[in-house]
């Protein structure tokens, strides 16, 4: 059952956040707030699991907003204006939503945290004595079962806050850790950092585009200080 | 004029000219053509007429080849690559080599070299007609140059416009693209909730998009029509703020039959929502008041910002672009005057339509 926050200056954007999460269940409570100082003192008192929040707002914006915060909720930004949409994955945010939203994209969003929250449940370690130079994958342990993961299975991995999503062919699975943990992990010549929040796999790439990857139906944002190490291994 | 700049097919040659050039240098050949026989007219009692018409025809004759021989070759090929030695050197030898074919046929036909009066020694008479020569050569050349630089004036000068123009169409096109995403996602939640105002909002941006694509590329438009324009932006801004924000326009004038340039006004109402109410969470109002004084027009705009919002880089880009369409468009003719103060903005912008 999710505690949910929305922060929007405006009524109308609003009120169409609300009657979306209306028609969803496994919502515990919702906030609405058109006031940022309003939020943030609601949210220092009542901790949330979601926060949906807008970026371009009086007083301050959704980024200055989230810097407010020591301990963050899950964060969804949602925003009319499209450049804002990469620098918006700097703050480590688990979707971007750009206005107007439709409800399947914004029901998309909320599976996207409810999966998380679940993954993050099972609590899944890697096995660090298991982690061998010349081996093509790694152990991660979920309970008292052991899951093999094959490098060449990765496709990408997110990093959010403590936890890493690692996106397989198959499906996702969240570790434990930073995000710079798992570059330790993950073998250096097939695996590069794109992004404060994003590895790819090199090989997995399937278009470049001038500030962003596409790769196995997903948009990874390429970060403006990354940009430069990316070209140079890519040789352009 | 445009007859006179009709081309026209010049026999044994390969190129055209215009009407105009032929006429002129017609001009110039009839005028020279006239002074020798003036200047000749004695030849006709001291030799007889075919001598006297023998006489001019000849000369003129040469005159042309070697006149247009310095324009067509000597001029493009040695003087304007600056190649001044060659070029003083081949008029001077053209010249002579003039001179000496105009002499030998005096002396063949009358024994004798004709020069300007009856009866002159023959180094004086060679030397008056060397520079003569020089002198016609001189004033077609300056006649040649005069017309080039006047046709090279008017290339400039339609750049200019052009330039102007071009700018203008580009100061005009940088209407807020956040303008029309925000009124769809207006839009978006009014129908989600199949609001009454929904339709309403559809006909205005219509009516606003009507007027971007097409009226605006009009040079001027109706001064009612750009009024409308702001009118709808205002209306469809108004859905983005809460019912307790006073936004009001007041219009106290009759405007039809004027007109004036097309999305003029909208930089400094967009500035008002952009820097002030969009900035503020309460108490936040706008008023917009128009007036017309016969051919005056004078807006102003008046709206709260929060006290906290530096003055510094406001405006940025559209009230540069204001301000250079104004300078273009309509200069020493308009007023536009800034004052900002602790917790309000005020433009006025006063315009002789």
């Amino acid at each position: 059952m999710l505690k949910i926050v929305v922060v929007d200056d405006e009524p109308l954007a609003l009120e169409v956040l609300e009657g979306y999460l209306k028609r969803i269940d496994n919502i515990h409570s919702v906030s609405l707030f058109t006031n940022t100082r309003e939020a943030l003192r609601h949210l220092k008192n009542h901790p949330a699991d979601v926060l949906l929040l807008d970026i371009e707002m009086p007083e301050m914006t959704g980024i200055e907003f989230l810097k407010e915060l020591s301990d963050p909720p899950l964060t969804i930004f949602t925003t009319a204006y499209r450049n804002y949409a990469f620098e918006g994955y700097e703050m480590g945010v688990i979707d971007f939503l750009l206005k107007p939203v439709s409800f399947n994209r914004f029901k998309q969003a909320i599976e996207k945290i409810t999966e998380f929250l679940v993954l993050k449940a099972q609590n899944i370690n890697i096995e660090d004595n298991l982690i061998s130079e010349k081996a093509n994958f790694i152990f991660v342990k979920s309970g008292v079962q052991r899951i093999k993961l094959y490098y060449n299975d990765v496709t990408h991995i997110q990093g959010l806050k403590d936890y890493a999503i690692i996106y397989t062919y198959a499906g996702k699975i969240i570790l434990k850790g930073s995000i710079k943990a798992m570059l330790d992990i993950f073998p250096q010549d097939g695996f590069i950092r794109v992004h404060k929040s994003f590895i790819v796999s090199i090989q997995k790439i399937t278009r470049l585009e001038r500030n962003c990857i596409l790769l196995n139906g997903h948009q990874i944002p390429i970060g403006r200080n990354f940009k430069h190490h990316l070209e140079k291994v890519l040789n352009f | 004029m445009d007859f006179l700049d009709k081309p026209v097919k010049l026999p044994f040659s390969k190129g055209t000219v215009s009407l105009r050039y032929i006429l002129v240098h017609s001009g110039y050949w009839l005028l020279i053509t006239g002074f020798f026989i003036y200047e000749k007219k004695y030849l006709i009692h001291k030799a007889s007429m075919p001598y006297f018409v023998a006489c001019i025809t000849v000369r003129i004759t040469l005159l042309i080849i070697i006149a247009y021989l310095n324009l067509n070759y000597f001029l493009p090929r040695y003087l304007l690559k600056k190649r001044y030695f060659v070029y003083f050197t081949a008029v001077i030898i053209s010249v002579i080599v003039y001179l000496i074919a105009q002499s030998l046929f005096d002396f063949y036909l009358y024994g004798y070299v004709i020069g300007p009066m009856r009866n002159s020694r023959l180094m004086e008479t060679l030397s008056y007609n060397f520079f003569s020569t020089l002198w016609y050569l001189g004033l077609m050349l300056a006649l040649k140059l005069s017309i080039d630089w006047y046709g090279q004036q008017l290339i400039i000068q339609k750049i200019t416009v052009e330039k102007l123009n071009a700018e203008v169409n580009f100061l005009r096109a940088q209407v807020n693209p956040h303008f029309l995403f925000n009124v769809l996602n207006n839009l978006y939640a009014l129908t989600l909730k199949k609001s009454e105002l929904a339709p309403d909002v559809v006909l205005k941006l219509s009516e606003m998009m009507e007027y971007m694509l097409y009226d605006s590329n009009d040079a001027k438009v109706s001064l009612e029509k750009e009024i409308t324009y702001l009118s709808n932006y205002i209306e469809l801004e108004r859905h983005r703020f809460s019912a307790e924000f006073t936004i009001l326009l007041n219009i106290n004038a009759k405007l039809s039959g004027h007109e004036i340039a097309p999305l003029l006004l909208l930089p400094l109402v967009e500035n008002a929502f952009k820097h002030g109410l969009s900035k503020q969470t309460e108490n936040g109002w706008l008023t917009v008041v128009i007036e017309l004084n016969d051919t005056i027009l004078t807006v102003i705009i008046e709206n709260s910002k929060p006290v906290s919002a530096s003055s510094k880089g406001r405006g940025g880009i559209g009230l540069d672009n204001l301000q250079k369409r104004l300078d273009l468009l309509y200069p020493a003719k308009h007023h536009l005057e800034l004052e900002d103060k602790r917790n309000a903005y005020k433009a006025k912008l006063i315009i002789e339509l």
